[in-house]
């Protein structure tokens, strides 16, 4: 009976995030980190919101650095037209164009992660097949956030005694 | 343990449903028809394929017969870079453009039925949201009892969620000649060609109180509209044509009133009764047109 229910558990588990539901825009703003530390496609989304706008750059596998998509506006789906575009937002679509290429990201909010389907075609007749793939975003905790961290020096030893003196433990006999 | 087996099969079968297997062109090639009879967005699609191009017509839900949004060229996308185009594609994607709406289709197949995502967008500042919608369609059987769509109204954008009024037709209920799959070619009707079921002729009411005498000559119309028949406060003309749906046009007041402005119009041909006007330049008043 447990399995029976584990069952059903996960379909129904599997059922919610397929369906697509509406989240505010600003569910969508923030950093957010592909799940696939591997990826070869987009590694990092930043998305600002700003009433019913939303901007969305991104970055793409480079070595030695990711590469900046730079930032484009992007458009809000509502679930129909007399709908609120900034509290029920179903989909943003962002294209970023290049001299050889143009890329659409399809993104939607599934509970506390985005699905981002993107697909680029080429224009500069290269014969490369256009393509598609489908990446999960997390949102990259304040900690991480992109670019800055890297900059803070490490403190030297020194420092850290100097900051930090262990005080001594007074045992009375 | 017995019950295991189907929860398995029922999860597996989920699993494979919701994988969007590789594909390729041939599997988007046909008629299809939404698996939703009351739908009020997209009802019909006709896609024709050869080699790696694909060429993909839509109807919306319109009133009396839907809306043929044309064909347009689609782009196909495989896996990867390197991925064959013809075999490997698993999505296609086209974009419906109007006056006043773009809509881009992300089509996928699933199993044998096709996943549509459509985003539409309104570019006339009209205040109406971009709206999200995915539908499900499935292939029309040579022969079958699903008719291919006729008429040739409104646009893309028009035919969505709450744009239809009540009493919409199902795909069942539209005009005569079925296609089978691969019939409809890149020469299929366009947004741009003249509606033989469009008879627009006759005396309109609007909703500026005034009272519009409108003579259609095959894709192009021609109105004076008054408020008052003996001494109007405002008296108009107007010359459009009809293209996919809508009328395009330009309108000046004419001096049997004392109001002289002028402007370009957009009416939606919602029927052959009614009309509703998406933008409006030069201050025209009237919105809603019925006879």
């Amino acid at each position: 009976m447990k399995i029976v229910l584990s069952m059903v558990a996960v379909s129904l588990l599997l059922l919610i995030s397929l369906s697509t539901c509406s989240a505010s825009l600003a569910q969508f703003a923030g950093d957010w980190n592909n799940v696939d530390p591997n990826t070869g496609g987009i590694t990092k989304l930043s998305i600002s919101v700003s009433g019913a706008s939303a901007n969305v750059q991104a970055w793409g596998k480079c070595h030695p650095t990711d590469c900046d998509w730079g930032s484009v506006n992007a458009f809000a789906f509502a679930p129909d037209v007399s709908s609120d575009p900034v509290s029920q937002v179903q989909a943003l679509m962002a294209t970023f164009v290049t001299s050889f290429s143009e890329t659409t990201l399809f993104i939607n909010a599934q509970g506390s992660q985005l699905v981002v389907q993107s697909y680029t075609r080429f224009t500069d007749n290269s014969g490369r097949s256009n393509y598609g793939s489908r990446d999960v975003f997390k949102k990259a905790s304040s900690i991480s956030a992109i670019g800055t961290i890297a900059e803070i020096q490490p403190l030297q030893k020194y420092e850290l005694q100097e900051i930090l003196p262990i005080k001594r433990k007074v045992v009375y006999s | 343990m017995r019950m295991i087996y189907p929860c398995l099969a029922a999860v597996l079968l989920l699993l494979l449903t919701a994988t969007g297997g590789l594909a390729s062109m041939t599997q988007f090639a046909g008629s299809w028809t939404n698996v939703d009879a009351n739908t009020r967005g997209i009802t019909n699609l006709d896609i024709s394929v050869m080699g790696s191009n694909a060429k993909v017509q839509a109807w919306g839900k319109c009133h009396p017969t839907d809306c043929d949004w044309g064909t347009v060229q689609a782009q196909a996308f495989a896996p990867g870079v390197s991925s064959n185009p013809i075999s490997g594609a698993d999505t296609l994607i086209a974009v419906f453009v109007t006056s006043f709406s773009q809509a881009t289709l992300v089509i996928k197949p699933n199993g044998n039925q096709l996943i549509v995502d459509s985003y539409d967008r309104f570019l006339d500042n009209s205040g109406r949201s971009n709206y999200f919608a995915r539908y499900t369609f499935q292939k029309v059987v040579p022969g079958g009892a699903t008719p291919a769509p006729g008429g040739e109204t409104p646009g893309p954008g028009e035919a969505g969620p709450g744009e239809t009024g009540p009493g919409d037709m199902g795909p069942g209920d539209t005009g005569p000649g079925d296609m089978g799959p691969g019939d409809m070619g890149p020469g299929g009707s366009t947004p741009g060609s003249t509606p033989a079921m469009i008879d627009l002729t006759g005396v309109w009411n609007c909703d500026d109180g005034g009272i519009y005498y409108v003579r259609q000559l095959g894709a192009t119309v021609w109105w004076y509209g008054e408020l008052d028949p003996n001494t109007p406060n405002w008296s108009n003309v107007m010359r459009g044509s009809i293209s996919g749906g809508m009328i395009n046009a330009e309108w000046s007041d004419v001096p049997k009133g004392s109001v002289m402005q002028n402007g370009n119009l957009v009416l939606q041909i919602v029927s052959n009764n009614e009309l509703v006007a998406v933008s409006k330049t030069g201050g025209f008043a009237g919105s809603h047109w019925t006879r």
